[in-house]
């Protein structure tokens, strides 16, 4: 949907939880995703005349906050202060089947991908997005895009071996 | 049975209930970043590199010059990467469309095509192009001159390297597109001319030679003396002319001897003579 000129605050309120979703899978905690997206609504908010003309001032605010998650681990400080075991985010409903133990492996073994191979998954699996949607967030290629991509699913593969990859019709 | 991997994702992620965003705090955030850019703050000590060069020519006039046009120019499709070359004084291929070179004469050979529009100068003001077809202004309160300044994209990040002069005052400015945040500026000396950019470091070349900035430390290196050219710099590799580059600044770099118009490709793995 087009959005242009759309209202900052309307803006924040609609699509906040969206991307907090997003940044959370991509975190892998609470904390740094909050973090992340209140910086990234922040850049927004200052260029928010330039945003606003933009098709997708979601996936602007989305591409920050991906790019800043994944740049914090880059230079290595998120590693020094992360605690050792993530808290569970506060407000997390208790799943209907918890008692499946694949379910429940899978979901451990995309946490424990590398950051960008886990951002790929979550903006392709989750977020629907194309590799050249995908590749422009991450500013990479589409080449990357795949061999990422394709790193992923192996280690997914590996430590899950009863994944499977649905693929939309 | 197995587990679907979109199912999965679906049924983790979307059960999270998202925490209350501070709409307050954010927009008092946004509003400092808006000062400080607006306050422009110039990064580290101005670099002392003297000289004018006819690229970054901000000496004397202020006078705008002729009017060129920026009017929006519709939709461009970046989807496919920023395609962007041109039949120089015919036409310009630009996001899957074509344009009469006239009509954007702004494009010249110093404007840079990076993945979030093409930044080019309108009398001496940085502006991008955008895929919507709009050209924005990149800064406020700067001068408009009659220069005509280089501009740098990097290869291995969203940034991209401009000069604008503020003032009176010459500077280089280094700007993060993705984020649309100023990474660094740099008082320079008139005449400065900004000849690469490569994972965030800069080459400004004045008369004197040529001197690396990184705008993430504020530091500045020595790397070449004057008889020495920086033709291009991608991923590490330092293309060259003249005499290698013998300054503290070289060693971080695979130096390779070239001619002053060749380029390097991205990844800096070949020469295009």
């Amino acid at each position: 949907m087009h959005q242009r000129g759309v209202d900052f605050d309307e803006f924040f309120r609609a699509s906040w939880p969206r991307l907090y979703r997003t940044a959370y899978a991509v975190a892998g905690d609470a904390a740094s995703a909050e973090d992340a997206l209140q910086g990234a609504y922040m850049k927004a908010y200052a260029s928010w005349r330039r945003v606003s003309r933009a098709e997708h001032p979601e996936a602007y605010v989305r591409r920050i906050v991906v790019n800043e998650i994944l740049g914090t681990r880059r230079l290595g400080w998120w590693q020094r202060e992360r605690p050792h075991a993530a808290p569970e985010p506060p407000g997390r409903v208790a799943p209907p089947d918890v008692g499946i133990v694949q379910h429940d492996a899978v979901w451990s073994a995309v946490q424990g991908l590398p950051p960008r191979q886990r951002a790929v998954v979550v903006l392709r699996y989750y977020e629907d997005l194309s590799e050249e949607q995908i590749a422009e967030v991450l500013g990479c290629s589409r080449g990357t895009v795949k061999s990422q991509a394709s790193a992923a699913l192996a280690n997914l593969r590996r430590d899950a071996a009863h994944l499977s990859i649905g693929e939309r019709p | 049975m197995t587990t679907d991997l979109r199912e999965l994702l679906h049924d983790e992620i979307d059960r999270v209930i998202a925490p209350p965003g501070d709409l307050d705090a954010v927009r008092a955030g946004g509003q400092r970043l808006r000062r400080r850019r607006g306050a422009a703050a110039v990064a580290g000590a101005a670099l002392v590199v003297g000289a004018v060069v006819a690229g970054f020519a901000v000496g004397g006039s202020t006078d705008p010059g002729s009017e060129r046009g920026v009017d929006p120019v519709g939709r461009l499709d970046f989807s496919q990467g920023l395609r962007a070359y041109a039949d120089p004084g015919e036409v310009i291929h630009l996001g899957g469309r074509e344009f009469g070179a006239a009509r954007m004469s702004y494009l010249d050979t110093d404007a840079a095509a990076t993945p979030y529009g093409v930044l080019f100068y309108d009398r001496g003001r940085p502006m991008l192009l955008e895929e919507s077809g709009v050209s924005v202004a990149l800064e406020t309160d700067v001068d408009a001159t009659r220069s005509h300044p280089t501009a740098k994209a990097d290869s291995q990040s969203p940034l991209v390297a401009y000069g604008v002069t503020r003032d009176g005052q010459a500077e280089a400015v280094v700007r993060d597109l993705s984020s649309d945040e100023q990474v660094g500026r740099l008082a320079v000396p008139q005449g400065t001319i900004i000849d690469a950019l490569d994972a965030g470091v800069v080459f400004l070349r004045t008369d004197d030679g040529t001197t690396t900035w990184d705008p993430r430390t504020g530091e500045t290196q020595d790397l070449a003396g004057p008889e020495t050219r920086v033709a291009d710099v991608r991923n590490g590799v330092l293309l060259y002319d003249g005499p290698a580059p013998d300054g503290p600044a070289a060693a971080a770099y695979r130096l390779v001897k070239g001619t002053v118009d060749a380029q390097l490709t991205f990844d800096g793995g070949h020469v295009l003579d």
